[in-house]
């Protein structure tokens, strides 16, 4: 059975498949929903807070971590007063400055992303609802008590049920409606202002993933956090082609799970191939170990040109937009699933499948917004089209490609317009001469986007011959990844609280979000490879988890599976795809929660306060894209939580950076206020290449509450990637030395003599219990 | 010819005004009239251009400052935000990078920037324009005349 093959015995197991459910309301006998009066925990000061409640702790953050704008246009272009032009303190016809501008624009792509993932998690809830009803209970199983702690910390409900987890949406949509309407001309007017409330969208869109994951989790029976999640399949070249080949896309699980049931009840699940891209793929792996990933985003454009797939489904989010156009040419047949994206193509949900078949047949491309008949029609239309397409070429062949490159013009427009200005020129130039070595390397660093190919004035096909280099000359591009655990255990946050909390364990590194990568993959693999080693608690989702599989050893091993799945000092845990974020963050508020007591119900600022003074955490979103990313980002910073972007991320037009000074914070025990090292220094922050990217991790790991020995670990690392990768002493390591107690013993006297030189002073005292709630 | 190429980024150009073309002799009267210049040096140089360029900061006893080995370029810009230095040249940082970073500098401080790379960088308020590696080398020994 296809979702009850996993851990415990929770009621579901009995009740599968999925599609028996349908119609049929189950009443529980556990006390259902408005729990609100039962004591699980005191009320704290702020459930379901507005925009305003918070706006306290928002300034303090903005206090320490102003605002820095980088405009990617002076020009206002949003309403018919204008447009306007903002440059150089010059105010638009509404009376805003570029700066509020700005923050308006971060606030709009936050609501963009917090509303892109509520819609999602709003349409997997409703659909479960329907199947399996309102009453369907949360269970995470014994090993998870504090199965929500960001909707507990931020609404002060517990989900007990699906009917729950509808409440939770319906406060997230109220205050995105809110926060939207504030980017509307002559409202708000203050950009600390707009950022409080990007910072609260980033919050809610915090919360909606959580009540997305937490769905699809119970529902499918996704693993509980499960640190020996199966290793699944990753990469071109695990794709068995000889089989008919379904290709999902995008983010939504619920049409790829009717497309496995459908396999499973017809016993066929050998005979058609299930694939995807994307966060479709590592949740439909969640569901079941059969299916492949083919690998990020970046891929998408070079998988489907390949012309492997015979059937594409798309569901939401992250899909080229050209999609449709690409997946025709190849002779292949296109799904459309979901609201949010229609292609503009015909629904037919009211057809029977067989009718549905027999126009894909027709038309090759359609629109069902029933998902449930999706899974026969996509298995049906696959196997025919397979047959069809059996011996079809899509990709140029070596000798083709040599003769292509032998038109091209050697303009340089392709360098010139491709946003990592690759050199794709030199690469034709090579293949001219038969020789693929510059389309070797570019295949490596290529993250698919065609702006190359777009405006080749000899309509060369690049990704195709990118891709068809990439397929012949990478004979290996089969890995392996873990599929998604998603949360974090309470046991195991149990038992890393303290060495976490006291420094002991150097930090956690969150490698998250999108491949708009400035080099290609493996960087984000060699990060999760540096901090692994050191002993950090690496943990990733999305795109990122991908690219981390995309990495083999000499020993032709992966990450994955050379290091253990559980949340401890050198453990590597994919809790899945970017819903699944929120666990990184729920983490962090379990550590405040189980391990010091912290209460979570309704109580936002204390519980961020305690992560930004005590949890040793940073996010690297690498190849952030998105404006979920964005979302993302602001949310985790709202945590308290630093986030390093890579170097594309400076698009985003803001970044929180400290000001370089010491850091004000009171002593809870001596109730004093005193001046601290500025730790952590950044809120969020780009790194133009790698080596930087790594040098930033330890020190962004570095809190006020580390103990002299946590620091001196801290310290070491810190110094340790910095002589390996720029051959010297961190320049400002003098700022996060406390007392000569914070220097790691085997570097001692190297690090004194460099702090001498810097005259280096100790600290008369620091904060033993440090907060920013004063 | 590829050598001339600016990468065509969105973000570089969209800006109402764009630098303008500046030539050795220029910068260099510009860097003597300077009271307190500063150049930052990134990462993608090639030897002999870094050289020179090393060459050219002594002799014209400016600061140099490498990004991103001393300092983050964002943490950069911010601290030059603060019109310390009258005068900031850069040169061998990513190319979309710079441009969007020193976005900031346009419009919040009074710094006077100069690229002084090869591409032509529209966000700075002067730019060398785009050259080939033979030009570049041969505009960087012009900066180290006289
Ligand atoms: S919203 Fe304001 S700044 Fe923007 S175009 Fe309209 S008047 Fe100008
Ligand atoms: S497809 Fe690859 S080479 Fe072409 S513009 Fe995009 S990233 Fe550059
Ligand atoms: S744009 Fe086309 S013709 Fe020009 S160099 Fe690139 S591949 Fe050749």
């Amino acid at each position: 059975m296809i979702m009850g093959n996993r851990t415990d015995s929770d009621i579901k197991k009995l009740l599968f498949p999925l599609i028996k459910m349908k119609n049929a309301n189950i009443s529980m006998t556990i006390k259902v929903g408005e729990d609100e009066d039962e004591d699980w925990e005191p009320m704290g000061p702020t459930p379901m807070p507005k925009i305003p409640t918070l706006r306290h702790w928002d300034f303090k953050l903005l206090e320490r971590y102003p605002p820095f704008y980088m405009p990617i246009c002076d020009m206002c272009c949003l309403c018919t007063f204008g447009k306007c032009d903002l440059s150089k303190g010059k105010k638009g016809a509404c009376g805003l400055n570029i700066k509020a501008q700005q923050a308006r624009i971060v606030l709009i792509a936050c609501c963009i992303g917090a509303s892109c993932h509520a819609g999602h998690s709003r349409h997997l809830v409703h659909h479960l609802i329907e199947v399996l009803g309102r009453d369907y209970p949360i269970n995470l199983g014994n090993e998870i008590e504090v199965e929500a702690p960001i909707a507990r910390t931020v609404t002060g409900i517990r989900p007990r049920t699906l009917a729950d987890l509808e409440r939770i949406l319906d406060y997230c949509e109220e205050q995105i409606t809110h926060l939207l309407s504030a980017a509307h001309t002559g409202q708000e007017g203050s950009y600390l202002d707009f950022e409080s409330k990007a910072l609260h969208a980033g919050m809610i869109d915090d919360l909606a993933r959580e009540a997305g994951d937490i769905a699809q989790i119970v529902a499918y029976n996704m693993p509980k956090g499960d640190e020996d999640a199966p290793l699944i399949d990753l990469g071109f070249g695990c794709i068995d082609k000889s089989k008919p080949v379904i290709l999902c896309i995008g983010h939504n699980v619920v049409p790829g799970s009717y497309i496995l049931e459908y396999l499973e009840e017809n016993g066929i699940e050998d005979d058609v191939e299930i694939c995807g891209i994307c966060c479709t793929a590592i949740d439909i792996t969640r569901v079941s170990e059969k299916p492949k990933v083919v690998g990020p985003l970046s891929r998408q454009l070079m998988f489907v040109r390949s012309g492997v797939a015979d059937v594409v489904i798309v569901d939401e989010q992250c899909i080229r937009t050209d999609i449709l156009e690409e997946v025709l040419k190849t002779g292949a047949v296109l799904i459309a699933t979901n609201e949010k994206m229609c292609l503009g193509l015909e629904d037919v949900s009211h057809m029977s499948e067989d009718e549905i078949i027999g126009y894909l047949l027709r038309k090759r491309a359609c629109l069902i917004l029933d998902e449930e008949k999706v899974g026969k029609v996509a298995v049906e239309i696959a196997k025919i089209i397979a047959k069809e397409r059996k011996d079809r070429k899509t990709l140029p062949d070596l000798s083709e490609i040599v003769e292509l490159a032998k038109q091209c013009s050697e303009c340089g427009w392709c360098n010139r317009n491709c946003p990592n200005t690759f050199k794709v020129k030199e690469a034709m130039i090579l293949a001219k001469k038969g020789n693929f070595d510059g389309f070797i390397d570019l295949y490596r660093r290529c993250y698919g986007c065609g702006r190359c190919e777009e405006i080749c004035q000899r309509n060369l096909p690049i990704v195709s011959m990118t891709t068809k280099v990439g397929e012949a000359y990478y004979k290996d591009l089969k890995f392996k990844m873990r599929a998604g655990r998603g949360p974090i255990k309470d046991v195991e946050i149990r038992s890393v609280g303290a060495p976490i909390v006291f420094g002991d364990i150097p930090g956690v590194v969150a490698l998250v979000g999108c491949s708009n990568h400035p080099n290609g993959e493996e960087e984000v693999a060699m990060i999760a490879k540096e901090f692994l080693e050191r002993k950090y608690i690496v943990v990733a989702t999305g795109c990122a988890a991908m690219a981390i599989g995309m990495w083999k050893d000499k020993d032709g091993k992966t990450l994955y599976e050379k290091y253990p799945g559980e949340f401890k000092a050198g453990g590597l845990v994919n809790c899945g795809s970017c819903l699944s974020n929120c666990h990184i963050t729920g983490a962090a508020i379990k550590i405040a929660n189980i391990f010091a007591k912290v209460p979570l119900r309704g109580n936002y600022a204390e519980v961020a306060d305690y992560i930004l003074n005590k949890v040793g955490a940073v996010g690297v979103a690498w190849g952030a894209m998105s404006q979920k990313a964005a979302a993302i980002a602001t949310g985790v910073n709202r945590w308290g939580i630093p986030v390093i972007l890579g170097p594309h991320g400076a698009k985003y037009r803001r970044l929180y950076i400290g000001n370089g000074e010491k850091f004000t914070v009171k002593d809870k025990r001596t109730e004093s206020l005193m001046e601290i090292e500025p730790v952590p220094e950044h809120l969020i922050i780009t790194a133009e290449n790698m080596k930087e990217c790594i040098c930033m991790i330890p020190k962004l790991c570095m809190r006020p509450n580390d103990t002299p020995k946590g620091r001196a670990n801290k310290i070491y690392h810190y110094v340790d990637v910095y002589e390996k990768y720029f051959g010297r002493m961190p320049p400002d390591l003098e700022k996060f030395v406390r007392t000569e107690k914070d220097i790691p013993f085997m570097i001692k006297d190297k690090v004194m003599s460099y702090l001498e030189e810097k005259g280096w002073k100790p600290f008369d005292k620091y904060p033993q219990d440090p907060t920013v709630l004063y | 010819m590829d050598e001339r190429f600016t990468a065509y980024i969105p973000t570089a150009g969209s800006n109402i005004a764009h630098a303008e073309i500046t030539s050795p002799s220029l910068v260099k009267m510009m860097v003597k009239r300077a009271k307190n210049p500063i150049l930052i040096i990134g990462e993608n140089l090639e030897e002999d251009e870094k050289e020179a360029i090393i060459k050219f900061g002594e002799k014209f006893n400016i600061k140099m400052i490498k990004t991103p080995e001393d300092v983050n370029l964002v943490v950069l810009t911010k601290l030059l935000q603060r019109n310390e230095h009258d005068l900031a040249l850069f040169t061998g940082i990513t190319y979309y990078y710079l441009a969007q970073t020193i976005t900031h500098l346009k419009q919040f401080s009074n710094v006077i920037t100069i690229s002084i790379d090869k591409y032509y960088q529209p966000n700075a308020l002067y730019s060398f324009p785009n050259l080939s590696k033979d030009e570049y080398m041969d505009y960087l020994n012009k900066m180290l005349e006289g």
